[in-house]
């Protein structure tokens, strides 16, 4: 029994952060419509292989008789020059952009989440030398510079993750420093100081933990911009290459046919917009989530 | 008198300040601490007093070994905790010197379960983990009167009174031989102090605790504090038994102080009497006594000669001139 309450017990914040947080996004009509379509595309992404009418055009499959097809009930968005629908390879598409998105924000926070919370805990020289290198790096437009490291590399779609990772982690630097610099000063720092907590645990149990809130927030709403990077390196050649149906890359090779064949550029903008749009909507509601001081219980 | 637990020499703590004219740099000090002797007895309780600004956060600052000390020493347990490494600092002596914040909004972790605030320490020092560590938590719990299913909560979940039970918890966690107070009572409201001050005194009695109290409270200061020292300006201007300090100062400052005290029989604000102005720039300092630019009773030889601490009784010092005539 006291086995069994103590796991209990262990769980129980966890839980509730999780009622906290699916509670704090259901309260705004339009955090609640993105939180909607978000799961969808997630949803969308794992089961695109059942989804997809023509799980192998999202791939190498070709059916030249029935290419540019108008949208119609066989081929819900239509059909690109190679007679593949539009719609499977959409979803499927779906699943890329997430992925590349996550992994590309994921990466970039992991470099430089804890270089901006090492920069700000310590302070001095090492604090020097890391900002004067997010310098260096924000002083490149960051386009260009995810152009510059995806051509360097090669393009293909790993590279380009790589790319906009480079480019993206001093943002996340640069906030999480700023934030570590002022928390350094607060009270639960000098007693931790005091109770003789080592550095480097100070620096990541207590001052890394609270300078995340506004950097998730703009990592979540950043995971838009950065589907919008990977489409439009994809666009020019950079990133993922065909056949991989990556939104960009739909859109780029749809441009030939781009006054007789609407929908082949419109149906892949519109899924670029709708995913954008809600990443940058549910950002705010993170915010509040993360801040245990803010959500009131 | 038996070996002191702690001994403060000398000790001055400057911070530079760079003013920046047009052509040159100039570097200055501001002599936050200038200057400090202090011997604190085992089980004794220190009430510290004095004005904003006069250095006794610096002072507490230094004692935790917070900040480095710019000249003096501090003797604790034999031990000169001025000059020790920070690893001599952490194996030795961090667990015998803990402090309890002003603020008890600020000094909890707003994101760490209480059962990892107040186990901090205990990891830190004594490794432990897992249901140990629970278990210890829920024994200190109980000793600051919280209830057990504390520990899986946030601090922010609790009264302003309750956290700072939680950091008094902390503080006592590996049974410290002296604790600072700095302003334990200042940001609560007036029940939880009294509960609080009940709780500090009852467990220093149950512990055999040192403390040094830091106040602006000086009915606090009273209630707790076995011995006064008053402060002005990074220097110690009175110190001496608690009912001596409050009913005979000597030093025209102590005096001032007390006599801004408002209390509830008097019947307009005109009957406080206070000092004017405020403290003079701990940057230049004025010469001589440096409380003569607001003393009432200043003389001409105030401007010139600092006064030296002499003993007007027993254990009863203060560094005035008037006290020579």
């Amino acid at each position: 029994m006291t086995q069994n309450s103590n796991l209990l017990r262990a769980i129980q914040p966890a839980v509730r952060e999780l009622k906290v947080t699916f509670y704090l996004l259901n309260r705004n009509l339009l955090q609640r419509i993105s939180m909607v379509i978000i799961l969808l595309l997630i949803l969308i992404a794992i089961f695109a292989p059942v989804i997809a009418p023509y799980p192998g055009h999202a791939i190498s499959d070709t059916n030249p008789k029935d290419k540019l097809l108008p949208p119609s009930r066989q081929y819900l968005f239509g059909t690109d020059e190679l007679g593949r629908d539009l719609f499977s390879r959409i979803l499927y598409g779906t699943r890329i952009s997430l992925r590349t998105a996550l992994l590309a924000v994921g990466l970039a926070l992991l470099i430089g989440a804890p270089l901006g919370a090492i920069a700000g805990g310590l302070g001095g020289i090492a604090d020097e030398i890391i900002m004067r290198l997010t310098d260096i790096f924000l002083s490149f437009p960051p386009l260009l510079l995810a152009i510059a490291i995806s051509s360097f590399l090669g393009p293909s779609l790993e590279n380009a993750i790589l790319a906009i990772a480079i480019s993206w982690w001093p943002w996340y630097t640069r906030i999480i420093r700023g934030q570590a610099v002022s928390i350094r000063e607060r009270q639960f720092v000098r007693a931790a100081r005091a109770i003789g907590t080592p550095l480097p645990k100070i620096i990541f149990s207590h001052i890394l933990p609270n300078t995340l809130a506004p950097v998730i927030v703009q990592a979540s709403m950043d995971i838009g911009g950065v589907i919008l990077t990977i489409a439009s390196l994809s666009f020019l050649g950079l990133g993922a290459q065909p056949p991989i149906p990556e939104w960009g890359l739909l859109i780029s090779s749809s441009r030939t046919y781009f006054l007789n064949a609407w929908w082949y550029s419109t149906f892949p903008g519109i899924a670029i917009f709708i995913t954008v749009m809600v990443f940058n909507l549910i950002g705010d509601g993170i915010r509040e989530v993360l801040d245990p001081r803010t959500r009131k219980f | 008198m038996n070996q002191p637990l702690i001994k403060v020499e000398a000790l001055k703590k400057y911070f530079p300040v760079r003013s920046n004219h047009l052509f040159k740099t100039q570097k200055q000090w501001v002599k936050a601490v200038d200057g400090i002797d202090l011997e604190i007895q085992s089980g004794e309780t220190i009430g510290l007093v004095g004005e904003s600004g006069c250095g006794k956060t610096t002072l507490v600052n230094v004692l935790l070994r917070l900040e480095d000390s710019t000249e003096g020493s501090i003797i604790f347990d034999g031990l000169d905790i001025t000059r020790v490494s920070q690893k001599m600092m952490r194996d030795k002596v961090r667990k015998n010197i803990q402090i309890v914040f002003q603020d008890p909004f600020w000094s909890l972790n707003p994101r760490m379960l209480v059962r990892n605030v107040i186990g901090e320490p205990l990891s830190v020092h004594q490794k432990l983990s897992g249901l140990a560590l629970s278990e210890k938590v829920e024994s200190l719990l109980d000793m600051v009167g919280l209830p057990k299913d504390s520990l899986y909560k946030y601090p922010h979940e609790f009264s302003g009174g309750q956290r700072q039970r939680i950091a008094i918890a902390r503080a006592l966690a590996l049974e410290p031989k002296l604790v600072v107070l700095d302003e334990p009572t200042s940001s609560i409201d007036i029940l939880s102090q009294a509960q609080i001050l009940d709780l500090l005194q009852q467990l220093k009695e149950k512990l055999g605790l040192t403390y040094i109290l830091i106040s602006h409270d000086l009915s606090v200061v009273h209630y707790l504090s076995d011995r006064i020292i008053v402060m002005y300006l990074g220097k110690i201007v009175e110190q001496g038994p608690s009912e001596v300090i409050f009913n005979q100062p000597v030093h025209p400052y102590t005096q001032a102080l007390f006599n801004a005290i408002p209390s509830l029989s008097m019947q307009n604000l005109s009957e406080l009497q206070t000092i004017e102005g405020n403290v003079p720039s701990a940057i230049n300092p004025p010469t001589g006594c440096r409380f003569h630019t607001r003393c009432p009773r200043v003389m001409p030889i105030c401007s010139e000669i600092e006064p030296k601490a002499i003993y007007v009784d027993k254990d009863h010092q203060a560094a005035c001139h008037l006290l020579k005539s």
